[in-house]
């Protein structure tokens, strides 16, 4: 793959890789960048590795989740998050504030549950192609895309409650 | 909340990303970086087996030369050998022990030359290269 075939790829990819790492970040624009950045670099460095171009997505995928896990192991968290997301913003029409909650109940959940959860519903991905970004069994992607599911529904609607909506 | 409503939430998720030019200027630069990264790294290659074809070949005929003058160090240490007293050493085990030195240090030396023919042909290269 040349290298403007490969930009041509990612300018397609960028946007929705992006998204599913701030979800994945839950809110930090900054680190999900970083990541995606790493995450293209790492593929540019492997490009001649890929097998067949059909299977880019999937395979960007694959190596953006390992670099936030990488990341997640290395970073050292000054203020938890919870703390933060307890300060609630009055403005609701406030854009960085929008997705707080969904941010802060995404937070809640371990790293396999919350890319299960958004790679099924944010990126459409099914049952066997989310088990090869992970590298993981079927069964293991069911399992934490239940647990997943349920824990997000159950702090969504504690959310909901507690602030009266 | 049920899954329809989970399903709904995530495909009305659209935030406001950092703008797409900057991040894909900042790939682009990364991505000459890489590049350039590459590029030197196939110079090095390059450079180095040039230099490990030159120690090769300086081995080799540093080899051939010292097989070529063996007979005349062996019957040199043979002659040397025989001034000695026989007290010291049997005459047969001197001549082995030296013969084996000699071979040693033919071995050493060969080894020496191909290591600086080795040195001196990435220094030579590296120097061409920089200017």
């Amino acid at each position: 793959m040349t290298k403007e075939q490969f930009i041509a790829q990612v300018e397609a990819i960028q946007k929705p890789l992006r998204r599913f790492l701030l979800a994945l970040c839950c809110g930090d624009s900054q680190q999900s960048d970083d990541i995606a950045q790493e995450a293209f670099i790492k593929a540019y460095l492997s490009c001649d590795t890929l097998s067949s171009p059909e299977k880019f997505n999937a395979w960007i995928f694959r190596i953006a989740y390992n670099s936030f896990l990488d990341a997640k192991r290395t970073l050292r968290h000054t203020v938890d998050y919870g703390e933060a997301s307890a300060l609630k913003s009055g403005e609701r029409a406030d854009g960085a504030f929008q997705y707080q909650d969904l941010y802060a109940a995404l937070n809640r959940l371990p790293a396999k549950e919350r890319t299960s959860v958004l790679l099924f519903y944010l990126q459409g991905y099914s049952i066997k192609e989310i088990a090869e970004i992970q590298t993981v069994s079927a069964d293991a992607v069911k399992q934490h895309l239940s647990r997943g599911r349920n824990h997000l529904r159950a702090l969504l609607n504690t959310d909901q409650r507690h602030y009266g909506r | 909340m049920e899954d329809k409503d989970l399903q709904q939430l995530f495909q009305s998720f659209s935030p406001e990303l950092p703008s797409d030019t900057f991040f894909m200027r900042a790939l682009e630069a990364n991505l000459q970086k890489v590049e350039f990264i590459r590029r030197q790294q196939a110079v090095a290659r390059r450079q180095n087996r040039r230099a490990v074809v030159v120690a090769a070949a300086t081995g080799f005929v540093a080899g051939v030369v010292f097989m070529l003058i063996m007979p005349y160090i062996t019957s040199f240490i043979a002659a040397a050998s025989s001034q000695i007293p026989a007290l010291l050493l049997s005459l047969a085990s001197l001549s082995d022990i030296l013969t084996v030195l000699s071979w040693s240090v033919v071995g050493i030396v060969t080894a020496g030359l191909s290591l600086s023919s080795y040195q001196l042909a990435m220094t030579l290269q590296t120097s061409v290269t920089s200017k």
